[in-house]
């Protein structure tokens, strides 16, 4: 039998990593906002900052209805039987990088951070941090596709690998800024430094959450083959 | 008993008992099918199709099992007295086990209660067809074991070349497939071997449509087993005795149902749930690390052939008794 004609009667299987991929492509969308954001701030420009904060939070809430929405689908249907609560864990973990990218966000909107305050984060390369987030994200999201490709497995693996190292140069980042940040050079309240560390540290759930799905891919590619 | 009842009460008698049996037969086995599909479809859609593989296989190569042990093994022509002895003691203690959830085989029930009432009243056994019996039983789940390593090993070296959601479409349509043929197997084999003590009941001569009709109420047994209690078993076998993948569940469950389908050609009482488990281990040890209930899988064989037994041991004690007394 050609390829061709797996591909069509394998296509609830390709519908079901289609819709893994959509909900990927919205929460690293939403998780983008997080670049204008940055930029808007690092401006002062805090109406902008606010409107990003508004878009991320209205996007999360559709990628939540986008999730349910994905997780019905495959708990409904018959495809990837054996791996389908893996599919499902996959889902969740995606989900998170659009939870991470608002409960982020939001800290701008709860407190009004001296703008002092802000480019003291500035210092450090703040905007260096969520590029490589979200280049995470996307290296996951090649990781995803892989898996409709032939001769995968060791692939998975290997762009799984990537994902990781993605994610604790964010880390190694974050924790750059923070040491910068937690020296408060500029005697700034403490409250506000504690959150600006909390924005770093959430944020960082981006690339978390994009690890923890790569290892998901592992665990699909162990049970999911022979 | 013949004293007792006419041949026609006697005959009728013998079919429920039958139909018991099938019926607990597809309690104690049908799950081997449906509780591997349960992850894929809705329990209905498994049992359904379980049900239309055994109504298949019954029909088309039930009629090879019908001389298995009545005819080939027990040679000597018994009396209806003696196959309805045999059928209440494999009846008995077969339902006496599925009640205790063991995994238990109907052949090595019916066999040694079989062998037992026809040592008891002196009737011929052919010891080349117990050494055939014995012989299969025994070698069975190695083959079975065997083969699916084999398909596991084809599965490997095909998957290579695919991608991930054709590898679940294919172990999808195949596991479909897998069950079908377990369950065919199942109904040549097992509910054939069951129609056979109706059957060979010399006292009545029976017609095409007769025929038919007990046909039709041994299935009927079988069935409202499977739909009404097939679950638990399938776990015992799965879970507890060997965890396997999706791939290894589809590659023991074909090389069960190939084997199964062999020895039906040859006319021999196979246990499907004792070849499954032969697949399970030889799927569970192809490749990586093996988690095996080495423990339990001892207890099972030991509990088999201590079944076996204790049938042999029942039906002449029974049929003993019964010559004595009348």
């Amino acid at each position: 039998m050609s390829s061709h004609w797996f591909k069509l009667l394998s296509r609830g299987e390709d519908e079901v990593l289609q819709l893994v991929l959509s909900n990927l492509d919205f929460s690293t969308n939403t998780a983008r906002h997080l670049t204008p954001l940055v930029e808007s701030l690092k401006k002062h420009d805090k109406a902008s900052a606010l409107q990003e904060v508004k878009t991320i939070g209205d996007m999360e809430t559709q990628a939540d209805a986008m999730h349910i929405k994905a997780v019905e689908t495959v708990s409904g249907g018959s495809f990837f039987g054996g791996i389908r609560e893996d599919i499902l864990e996959l889902l969740e973990t995606i989900d998170n990088i659009a939870d991470a990218a608002k409960d982020s966000s939001r800290i701008f909107s709860q407190r009004d951070i001296p703008f002092e305050t802000i480019d003291y984060l500035f210092k450090r390369d703040v905007a260096s941090f969520i590029k490589t987030l979200l280049d995470t994200a996307d290296d996951l999201k090649i990781a995803i596709q892989a898996l409709a490709q032939r001769n995968a497995k060791a692939k998975i693996v290997e762009l799984a690998t990537k994902v990781e190292r993605k994610e604790e140069e964010a880390d190694e980042i974050r924790v750059s800024i923070l040491d910068n940040l937690l020296r408060n050079e500029i005697k700034a309240d403490p409250l506000d430094i504690i959150l600006l560390k909390q924005f770093l540290e959430v944020a960082d759930d981006v690339a978390d959450s994009s690890e923890d799905a790569s290892d998901v891919l592992l665990v699909l590619v162990v049970k999911g083959y022979t | 008993m013949v004293a007792f009842y006419s041949p026609i009460e006697l005959v009728v008698i013998l079919i429920l008992a039958c139909v018991f049996l099938a019926f607990v037969l597809g309690w104690n086995n049908s799950s081997l099918t449906t509780g591997n599909l349960s992850n894929l479809v809705t329990y209905t859609v498994a049992v359904a199709l379980t049900l239309v593989g055994m109504l298949t296989g019954f029909l088309l190569e039930g009629s090879k099992m019908t001389h298995s042990v009545l005819g080939k093994l027990v040679q000597t022509p018994i009396g209806a007295t003696e196959i309805l002895i045999g059928t209440l003691v494999s009846l008995t203690l077969f339902l006496a086990l599925t009640l205790t959830k063991i995994p238990v085989s109907l052949s090595n029930c019916v066999v040694g209660s079989f062998v037992g009432v026809a040592l008891a009243s002196k009737a011929v056994i052919s010891s080349r067809s117990l050494i055939e019996i014995l012989a299969s039983w025994l070698i069975a789940p190695f083959f079975c074991l065997g083969v699916a390593i084999l398909i596991y090993e084809v599965a490997t070296r095909s998957e290579g070349s695919i991608s991930l959601p054709t590898v679940s479409w294919i172990n999808r349509l195949v596991l479909f497939a897998a069950v079908f043929y377990v369950s065919y197997s199942l109904g040549a084999n097992n509910v054939g071997l069951i129609l056979s003590f109706v059957i060979r009941t010399n006292v009545l001569k029976f017609s095409v449509g007769e025929e038919l009709g007990i046909e039709l109420a041994i299935y009927f047994g079988i069935a409202s087993g499977t739909m009404l209690f097939g679950k638990s078993i399938a776990k015992v076998l799965g879970e507890k005795i060997v965890t396997l993948s999706q791939v290894k569940t589809v590659a023991a469950m074909l090389g069960a149902a190939f084997v199964t389908w062999i020895l039906t050609q040859f006319s021999i009482p196979v246990s499907l749930t004792q070849v499954v488990l032969g697949g399970m281990l030889g799927a569970g040890s192809a490749k990586g690390p093996t988690v095996v209930n080495t423990r339990g899988l001892m207890t099972m064989i030991w509990r088999w052939a201590a079944i076996t037994v204790l049938c042999t041991a029942a039906g002449y004690g029974i049929e003993y008794l019964l010559l004595k007394l009348y």
